[in-house]
């Protein structure tokens, strides 16, 4: 009874208050703690007998006990075994916790039923629902990352709210979205990040919408025979999440939880502060390089200036002249940063009630987040949430569940990436000897004239003369920008389970799941964008996805060996999205309120974009058991799609099978050695469907620009369309993966160690691909079915209970795989470019999806550089595969600890093989900004520089030196802004080990629930934490954590284009149980 | 158990898979776009296509390429240098086809089956000035193929020697079904809203311009004589003040897009036309001034304090890039300056080539296409020249050449100045590369000037047809070799 005052915590004796001491049956029943729902199979014994019993289908037992009374132990798989003294009782009511030191094995279906994952044939990645809460991340996504084998969660940037990149078991799909289903309690939801781009602003992912404190249990469903009964939206797996519910303990549970974290950048890119702005050594106050002189060099007075020309007169009070001699040796850099970067902060805090009997229970919570970003301006991300969970059991045979949600998402973010408004193009482009800090002001164009007002000050236009900046400034960018969005959600689902008999029950569920984000970007006068004339955009996006569901479940025993369950269900899908907007340029009134009235008609652009989507299921499956030892599980699905060509049959079926054998039970394995054994192995086909409207040409408004230049559109001429240049195809069918697995999980030593592999392939073939067309054919690309690609991978866990004692508990975890893809086949086309730019990235048969692509320079035939006759690289005229993004392998481990009552959790995740390209390092050395640039080098040589000229051994000049093969040659600013730069196209000299390693989460706990505070606080438990998220990271990269992403979401990889950069985090939380 | 199960669930799934399909039936068509569209529009889609052809790379690399101005930034400094990879020619080998030429075809077949003859004139003149343009950058092109993937996935390449005559009888094609006057064409025909005469005109220039680049200056000169009469009647692409709706190309890309890329600093053609240029081609008789301002700002606004392709647009300066400046497609200037050099290579004589150059120079002594604002705010003078002028001393001969080639010299240059921002200036300065007198410049970088456009990459790896090596960017093209 060592345990006596933890146990009577979860102790709560409803019904036993009558019960007389005599010879006697106790009974009750066993239900889960997280949820409260019933739990079948626990095994209920008389503590030091043989003498004991398990639940039923009802979590209801029935034993009988000694007269002298004794001690019953309840133990369940995956549960926190529980003993519990008779004294006089015959009701015995328990619930079990879930045990934090081994995973659950109870897995929760695509369909939304519960399973032993040990009777299952095919892969399920549990995480739990306090490994998310405790990551410190503020949405459900990252919480995931490193926590499973094969799944990888790559975030594009440290904006708030942003999307990220999940990826199960490699890419399945090359033009689609590479983004798996997201199930919430048996519904499908949107997990879309909509208009996440290059430029722009990164997008949120609606899965973010939900609060992590409401998920009971998240687990990934990595293979196609899990997924299989999902059809054609499973091909790139299904998370499948499911919430609180209350528990039949009949009180009040109430929870509060509160934290605090405080946010700082992560990494920076290095910037050079010994040279000044200008070109070719001279300094130039408007140029918009950084290759001018060198500052040690200048006197150190007062800058000499023109005081009877123009001037700008900021808001901070600082007055600007046109500089005539620089003079000055101050820089900035260290300014520049610390007055755009501020520890940002989020505070979040959780209230949630929830109780219940036997006949009903319910969850409510309200969450709510505040966040500032790390951008001292315009950076924030709110998310206000209500739940309410309710279930009812009006009698033997009716259930009915209902979960309502009410999200509210408002943000307002900061432009990003390849952007000539964004943040980081103007942090890092702008000269050294630059003071950023007087953004806005009035330009005087003379000593007389009458101000301009709110004018923005910039590098290359350094008394605002220009209403058009070039980039904009840091510090305009965060502070005079608008883009928010604004997000009501509402996620509904009901549930209605008939069991009119006690060997079949049917299930209808409904859901809808439907949303707007209003959005709204203005670019005031004087911004970049538009040339410093004012842009406004307000765009109201809808989504609306219904669901339905009608299910069939039977279960027969064939004797006491065979045991069979049938499924057979119906679903219906309908998914509505419409998108309304407009854009408004040249504004009338420079700082009129940003609507619509503030421009001539001309000026106003009005778009609107429609699309509906059904898809109607037939789905069955068929689960047999034999000896309680061979579990074998085939299904089928047949579906319908409107997005399926008119011409192609619109009836697709996706079988699977996947068997599992406790082999150690056959074998007589059992030992003290190997005390679970099993192995398995799944089959099974899913899909992609394809994208609506793709089966026709359409006509569209012709606009038509050159590279690098702004479109001409038949709106201004009269009106002028032309047959797209993406051809449609009538044939249109869904992709498909076919996807074989074998492994075996295994546990050791009394379950102390616990092991996973598994080895799987997949052919996705019929890829829907917009196939690069050449341009004589009279298209760009075209929308069909063409093509193939392969993954195949290896994917392994690893957990060992080291210690495991009364009050001292260690457990370390490891997860590793490896995924290999090629992209087999592209119905003749060479590549298909996934994102544009200097550096593409690519699918190109016979190498991994998202492959660079890029300029290489010319080789001869034995592989040597084919060098000028000064000794430089040539730039090929064809561009080539210059690297791959895909790791080689990831994994993550780590270790959960806990003594008395404080606990450790630490989790590393590493990543390597996989390339990167960095572009921002690339321009800023065409810019002369980067610290890359910043040397001095004594040449001991004559050497050349890139323009030819001969520069005498023993000069001391600003560049590196190089060897490309024919001898040392001087890399100045004559290679820098052309080949040596990114614009210069030789793209592979950017490209570089992507590899990285982290700790993504380092918690510290502790716990105070001892009996003598319980009594005083009448509160179950407080528990602190402090949790550093992101506090180490380990890479070759320089400047830029490698995980970020200038595409977001999309299917381009380990790409950095001034994209805005990731966090690192100290939390604080405490949380009160009631 | 299956007994039980099997005709159940053969009886639902039979019941159900109907119903499926029944349910998602009739929705996949699109609510956002047409399938179809009138004839009309098409032709106007046609034309916006051949506009951006016009004022795209074959505008701008002709401006860094030919001296007309000067790559400094970005990709259009290694683009100065000669550094550049078949994908950067995607775009616009993409307006040309799948742009221009796949819209014209179409707007012809439409056209057609309302009878409109005019309709397919224009649209064939349309069609010819994209492909006749991209023949003259690229070399070898498809043409009877391109287009048409239902009956050809890989259209052909055709070489200049078949495609040449193809092209010429396409336009006396246009022009046949100009003259039987059957037809209607208004408001969409952005340039000339449906004038006959004017397109006939176009097309016979456009004609001359294909005779000159295979060289055949006699039928050159006959066709010119038919071709455009007037500046009024030459074709310009119109522009206004909308951005990304209808603003000029290139102040786009100069002031927005790539601010600054783009300087003249040093650019030959800023010198020649530059009064205190050491290389200035002004004399007693021609004062340039206006011209130079009117080309190129020499304190810049997109890159500050530099001289730079002038894209100024106020009430008191409008530069050659304005917002709303129109570009010059096929034009008056081109017509006369054709018939200058032809009559002069064709054996007509110096008296009648002079004739034509003095036409010209009074057309431009009155102002000519300099833009008001300049012919008010700065000089220029351009005095009709004499035989003397071009003799041994004269002051178009002070190295003492044979006044003919004096004289061809001075039009060829006339020429390059005329066609600023246009590719037709590397049209001639390729032409003539191997000539004696022409334009000649020095390489930006090695010792090669660049002699084409390379191809777009996505063409070479979806079309097995095309050129395999593919050529480099200093391979010439056939009619220019």
């Amino acid at each position: 009874m060592k345990n006596s005052l933890l146990l009577v915590i979860f102790i709560w004796l409803l019904h036993g208050s009558y019960a007389i001491a005599q010879g006697q049956t106790v009974s009750g029943k066993v239900t889960s703690q997280d949820d409260g729902s019933a739990l079948p199979g626990v095994t209920v014994a008389v503590k030091g007998t043989s003498n004991g019993t398990s639940t039923d289908a009802e979590g209801n037992y029935s034993l009988p006990v000694p007269a002298q009374g004794g001690v019953l132990v309840f133990s369940f798989i995956g549960m926190v075994a529980k003993e519990i003294a008779i004294n006089n009782q015959t009701r015995i009511n328990v619930t079990l916790a879930p045990d934090a030191k081994q995973l659950s094995e109870v897995v929760v279906s695509a369909l939304g039923f519960k399973e032993n994952k040990d009777k299952l044939g095919s892969t399920a990645s549990v995480v739990k629902a306090e490994d998310i809460t405790r990551s410190g991340e503020t949405g459900v996504i990252n919480g995931l990352a490193g926590r499973a084998s094969g799944v990888q969660i790559s975030r594009s940037t440290g904006d708030p709210g942003a999307g990220s990149n999940i990826q199960i078991r490699g890419q399945n799909t090359i033009t689609g979205s590479n983004q798996p289903l997201v199930i919430i309690d048996g519904v499908p939801m949107s997990n879309n990040t909509i208009g996440d781009v290059r430029g722009g602003v990164a997008q949120q992912s609606r899965l973010n919408d939900i609060n992590p404190e409401d998920v009971a249990s998240m687990q990934v469903l990595k293979g196609a025979s899990a997924a299989a009964l999902w059809g054609s939206r499973a091909a790139n797996g299904v998370i499948v999440i499911t919430t609180k519910k209350g528990a039949d303990d009949n009180k009040i549970n109430i929870s509060y939880s509160t934290t605090a974290s405080f946010d700082r950048v992560n990494r920076l890119h290095p910037l050079q502060e010994a040279y000044g702005q200008g070109t070719g050594g001279v300094y130039n106050p408007t140029s918009t390089l950084s290759w001018g002189d060198k500052i040690a060099d200048r006197s150190g007075a007062a800058d000499e200036v023109n005081m009877n020309g123009a001037r700008f007169e900021a808001y901070n009070g600082q007055v600007f002249y046109p500089v005539i001699k620089k003079n000055s040796r101050e820089t900035y850099v260290d300014e520049r940063l610390d007055a755009v970067f501020r520890t940002g902060t989020y505070f979040d805090n959780n209230l949630s009630l929830s109780g219940g009997n036997e006949k009903g229970n319910f969850y409510l919570s309200l969450g709510d987040l505040r966040q500032k970003g790390i951008f001292a301006g315009q950076s924030d991300y709110n998310r206000s949430s209500v739940r309410f969970n309710s279930s009812r059991q009006f009698n033997e045979i009716i259930r009915a569940t209902t979960n309502a949600n009410y999200v509210r998402t408002t943000s307002n973010r900061i432009q990003k990436g390849d952007n000539a408004s964004g943040l980081y193009i103007g942090l890092t482009r702008t000269s050294p000897d630059f003071d950023s800090r007087s953004w806005i002001g009035n330009y005087y164009a003379s000593p007389t004239a009458s101000p301009i007002l709110n004018r923005q000050r910039t590098y290359r236009n350094p008394v605002g003369a220009s209403a058009n900046p070039g980039y904009n400034d840091p510090l305009w960018v965060i502070n005079e920008q608008t883009n928010t969005s604004h997000v009501d959600r509402f996620l509904v689902n009901s549930e209605i389970v008939v069991s009119p008999m006690n060997w079949f029950n049917v299930t209808a569920r409904g859901g809808i799941d439907s949303y707007t984000d209003r959005r709204i970007t203005n670019f005031p006068v004087a911004d970049a964008t538009n040339s410093g004339r004012g842009q406004f955009e307000e765009q109201t996006i809808k989504e609306t996805e219904l669901n339905m569901d009608v299910i069939g479940r039977a279960m027969k025993d064939f004797g006491t060996n065979v045991t069979s369950t049938l499924i057979v269900g119906f679903n219906i899908n309908d998914r509505k999205y419409n998108s309304q907007g407009g854009v408004m340029t040249n504004f009338i009134i420079p700082d009129a309120p940003a609507n619509f009235n503030n421009s001539t008609r001309e000026n106003n652009y009005p778009y609107t974009s429609t699309t509906h989507r059904r898809m109607a299921r037939l789905y069955s499956s068929l689960n047999l058991g034999f000896y309680d030892q061979l579990f074998v599980n085939v299904s089928a699905a047949g579906e319908s799609g409107s997005t399926f060509g008119n011409e192609s049959k619109s009836t697709f079926y996706y079988p699977s099978a996947d068997v599992a054998w406790q082999f150690n039970q056959l074998l007589g394995l059992s030992n003290n050695i190997l005390s679970f054994g099993k192995l398995r192995a799944a089959f099974g086909i899913v899909g992609i469907q394809p994208d609506a409207y793709q089966n026709t040409t359409p006509y569209i408004n012709a606009s038509f620009s050159g590279i690098y230049a702004n479109p001409i559109s038949g709106t201004g001429y009269g009106g002028a369309y032309v047959q797209s240049s993406s051809q449609g195809d009538p044939d249109l069918r869904p992709e498909r993966k076919t996807e074989w697995e074998v492994g075996t999980d295994l546990r050791f030593f009394n379950d102390k160690l616990t092991a996973g592999f598994t080895y799987y392939q997949n052919k996705i073939n019929d890829l829907l691909l917009n196939v690069a067309a050449a341009g004589s054919s009279g298209f760009s690309t075209t929308y069909t079915n063409a093509g193939s690609m392969e993954n195949k991978g290896l994917e392994v866990d690893l957990n060992y209970n080291l210690l495991k004692r009364d009050d001292f508990n260690w457990n370390v975890f490891a997860n590793w795989s490896r995924n290999k893809n090629q992209v087999t086949n592209l119905a003749g086309t060479d590549n298909i470019v996934l994102t544009g730019g200097a550096l593409a990235t690519v699918a190109k048969v016979g190498y991994s999806l998202s492959s660079f692509y890029g300029g290489t320079a010319q080789r001869n035939e034995d592989g040597s550089l084919n060098l000028t006759d000064t000794g430089f690289p040539r730039l090929s005229n064809v561009l080539s595969i210059v690297g791959d993004p895909n790791p080689d392998w990831r994994g993550g481990f780590g270790t959960n600890a806990s003594y008395k009552d404080f606990s450790l959790n630490v989790l590393f995740e590493t990543s390597h093989g996989g390339d990167f390209y960095e572009g921002t390092r690339g321009v800023l050395v065409n810019f002369g900004t980067h610290a890359d640039v910043g040397n001095e080098v004594t040449l001991t040589q004559d050497m050349y520089n890139y323009a030819g000229k001969l520069i005498p051994a023993g000069s001391t000049v600003r560049g590196n030196i190089a060897d490309y093969g024919s001898g040392p040659v001087l890399l100045d600013q004559s290679w820098y802004t052309t080949l040596g730069g990114h614009s210069g196209q030789l793209t592979e000299q950017f490209v570089t080990d992507g590899s990285w390693t982290r700790v993504r989460e380092l918690t510290l706990g502790y716990s105070l629930n001892s009996e003598g505070f319980r009594k005083k606080i009448k509160l179950q438990s407080i528990d602190f934490a402090i949790t550093a998220r992101n506090p180490f990271l380990w890479t070759k990269v320089v400047g830029v954590d490698p995980e970020t992403n200038v595409s977001g979401v999309g299917n381009a990889r380990g790409v950095d284009y001034f994209n805005n950069p990731s966090t690192r985090s100290l939390l604080f939380s405490i949380k009160f149980n009631y | 158990m299956k007994k039980i199960y099997k005709p159940i669930l053969a009886v639902l799934v039979s019941i159900q898979l109907f119903s499926c399909e029944k349910i998602v039936d009739d929705l996949n068509v699109d609510p956002n776009n047409p399938t179809d569209a009138p004839a009309n529009f098409v032709f106007t889609g046609t034309q916006l296509a051949n506009v951006a052809v016009q004022e795209g790379q074959a505008s701008r690399l002709s401006l860094i390429w030919t001296g007309y101005g000067t790559g400094v930034f970005q990709q259009y400094g290694t683009w100065h240098a000669y550094a550049i990879t078949s994908s950067n020619f995607d775009e616009d080998w993409n307006n040309v086809f799948t742009g221009t030429n796949k819209n014209a075809l179409i707007t012809i077949q439409k056209a057609e089956a309302l009878g409109n003859r005019k309709m397919v004139g224009i649209t064939k003149i349309v069609q010819v000035n994209s492909l006749g343009t991209a023949t003259e950058l690229w070399g070898d092109i498809p043409y009877e193929e391109a287009g048409r993937n239902e009956e050809y996935t890989n259209a052909r390449f055709e070489s200049q020697q078949e495609l040449y005559p193809k092209l010429i009888a396409r336009l006396d094609e246009a022009i046949a079904d100009l003259n039987s006057g059957i037809g209607t064409v208004g408001a969409e025909d952005i340039h000339f809203s449906g004038d006959a005469t004017k397109w006939t005109q176009v097309a016979y220039t456009l004609k001359a311009r294909l005779l000159m680049d295979t060289k055949q200056y006699d039928a050159a000169y006959a066709a010119a004589e038919q071709g455009i009469s007037s500046y009024t009647n030459s074709l310009y692409a119109p522009h206004g003040t909308i951005p990304s709706v209808n603003q000029n190309h290139t102040f786009s890309l100069l002031t927005d897009v790539r601010a600054g890329s783009i300087t003249a600093e040093g650019a030959y053609n800023a010198e020649l036309l530059n009064p205190s240029s050491s290389i200035y081609r002004g004399n007693a008789k021609t004062d340039e001034t206006a011209r130079f301002k009117y080309y190129y700002l020499e304190n810049g606004v997109n890159a500050p304090g530099t001289i730079e392709p002038n894209t100024l647009t106020t009430t008191a300066a409008r530069g050659f890039f304005a917002m709303d400046a129109d570009f010059p497609m096929v034009t008056y200037q081109e017509n006369i300056l054709t018939l200058a050099e032809t009559a002069l290579r064709s054996g007509r004589g110096l008296e009648l080539a002079l004739a034509h150059l003095n036409m010209y120079r009074s057309f431009l002594d009155k102002g000519g296409y300099i833009d008001p604002t300049y012919q008010v705010s700065a000089t220029l003078n351009y005095e009709p020249y004499v035989l003397e002028d071009f003799e041994v001393g004269g002051i178009e001969n002070q190295d003492g050449i044979s006044p003919e080639n004096a004289l061809l010299r001075e039009i060829l240059e006339e020429r390059y100045v005329t066609f600023y921002g246009q590719h037709l200036g590397w049209n001639d300065e390729r032409r003539t590369r191997k000539e004696a007198y022409g334009i000649k410049l020095q390489p930006n970088n090695g010792n090669e000037l660049p002699s084409r456009f390379i191809y777009s990459q996505n063409e070479l790896n979806s079309n097995v047809n095309s050129p395999n090596p593919a050529p480099s960017l200093f391979d010439p093209i056939f009619i220019y070799q």
